[in-house]
């Protein structure tokens, strides 16, 4: 891969990639720094990766770098919110979403993104996320169920 | 397909994106109309919508991250979008359409002074080739008047002696003028010609002009057809004729010489006669 392409792979996922790690996260300074060691580790393997599984390849290192810096408590684990009933008048679209979004566990929120931000199948989450087809699926069924069921309780 | 509450939350979710056969929809639409609870989560599934893409999250770094990791500086692209690669390109097509019909009539005008100049030498050409046939067929016509130039003693003339006359020049002229829709290329044809003068009493005065301009040819000297051109010559009364065939080798006895000369009268007859028999040139 020319430098050339990977600029422009860098332009292509970069958004992506970082809109991925923030909510999931929840900090974007770390998620910033999973980006640019995604890509580090990207440029030092070029030669070992296929240019039409690039994506693919992106987001699994950076889901695996993103486990690391939970485990290592370099981020705080914010996915257990209280719902607070009286602001949702506050509530624009992106910050609903947002809120959300923290109300389900990592691995459904991870799964629920990668299949509807980013378009991945469920053969695809599954590489990513180093799961099973059918966990993915229940993961992703979970998660639209208890996001319809807060948003009843919000009465959205 | 076996379904039991390990599994349902999977077949359910193959139920609602579309990953089952007919017969397995049937089997699983079975199993939810005896557990209801199951339905309602079907229907919340079904309800919710996929979540929103923000739009507020962008890497601003990205320039800056390529080179840190290359060591290379980031090169400068500016993406063009489609609508304007394609305005540019009918924008050029225009410009050219505009550029070539402007040059278009200038270069008419240009082709058409080419062609009224070629035009003009064709037709000075045609014409410096028209004068160098009527030469030649001056030339011909001198040509032509030293075969009777040559006398009984087989000497020829000079050219200059036999250049045709004034009259003889118009009468040419008068020919090809009237003739001009009458070829005779051949010494047959003319040979055909001359035996239809003399049959026909009504011979125009294009026929006599006609066969005056080739009575003088070589078919005449070499079908050695002096009687017939003899007889033409009389038919139309060209006395000058008639005596340059008397003076002429071409008749060699003694009957067409008689015949010659009662047609230039009974005097030129006993001259004749006389002067035969004094010569001893035939035998009478």
């Amino acid at each position: 891969m020319s430098e050339k392409q990977f600029q422009q792979l860098i332009k292509l996922h970069s958004d992506d990639l970082l809109r991925y790690l923030t909510k999931c996260l929840g900090d974007n300074d770390t998620a910033k720094d999973i980006l640019q060691d995604t890509f580090l580790a990207f440029w030092n393997h070029k030669q070992d990766i296929e240019i039409h599984k690039s994506k693919s390849w992106l987001f699994t290192t950076a889901h695996n770098n993103m486990l690391k810096a939970i485990r290592h408590k370099k981020v705080r684990d914010n996915a257990t919110i209280q719902i607070d009933t009286t602001s949702k008048q506050n509530l624009e679209n992106e910050q609903l979403v947002d809120f959300l979004l923290k109300q389900l566990n990592d691995k459904m929120r991870q799964c629920l993104i990668l299949k509807d931000w980013e378009g991945f199948n469920i053969k695809e989450i599954a590489e990513i996320m180093q799961m099973s087809e059918e966990n993915v699926k229940v993961c992703i069924f979970r998660a639209r169920v208890k996001l319809k069921e807060l948003k009843s309780k919000l009465e959205i | 397909m076996n379904i039991r509450e390990e599994n349902i939350e999977i077949i359910l979710f193959d139920y609602a994106e579309g990953n089952l056969d007919a017969q397995e929809q049937e089997k699983v639409e079975q199993f939810l109309a005896s557990h209801p609870q199951y339905k309602e989560m079907l229907a919340m599934y079904q309800e919710n919508e996929t979540i929103a893409k923000p739009t507020d999250i962008v890497f601003e770094g990205k320039d800056e991250m390529f080179e840190q990791i290359t060591g290379n500086k980031a090169k400068k692209t500016f993406l063009i979008p489609a609508f304007v690669k394609w305005a540019s390109a009918i924008a050029a097509v225009v410009l050219l359409f505009f550029c070539i019909r402007d040059l278009i009539p200038s270069e008419e005008k240009q082709l058409g002074n080419t062609i009224a100049q070629n035009s003009k030498i064709e037709t000075k050409k045609e014409f410096t080739e028209t004068k160098i046939q009527e030469t030649e067929i001056k030339k011909e016509k001198i040509k032509t008047k030293t075969y009777f130039s040559e006398t009984k003693n087989g000497k020829t003339e000079t050219n200059e002696e036999f250049c045709p006359t004034e009259k003889t020049e118009e009468q040419v002229l008068i020919a090809e003028d009237n003739s001009q829709n009458v070829i005779i290329e051949s010494k047959e044809e003319h040979l055909q010609l001359a035996e239809e003068i003399i049959t026909n009493d009504n011979s125009t005065t294009q026929e006599r002009i006609l066969y005056m301009r080739y009575e003088e040819s070589i078919v005449i000297k070499e079908e050695r057809k002096p009687t017939l051109a003899l007889r033409v010559a009389r038919r139309l009364k060209l006395d000058e004729k008639i005596e340059e065939f008397y003076n002429s080798e071409l008749v060699s006895n003694t009957r067409e010489f008689i015949n010659i000369a009662k047609s230039l009268g009974n005097k030129k007859v006993k001259t004749t006669t006389t002067e035969i028999r004094q010569e001893g040139k035939i035998n009478v």
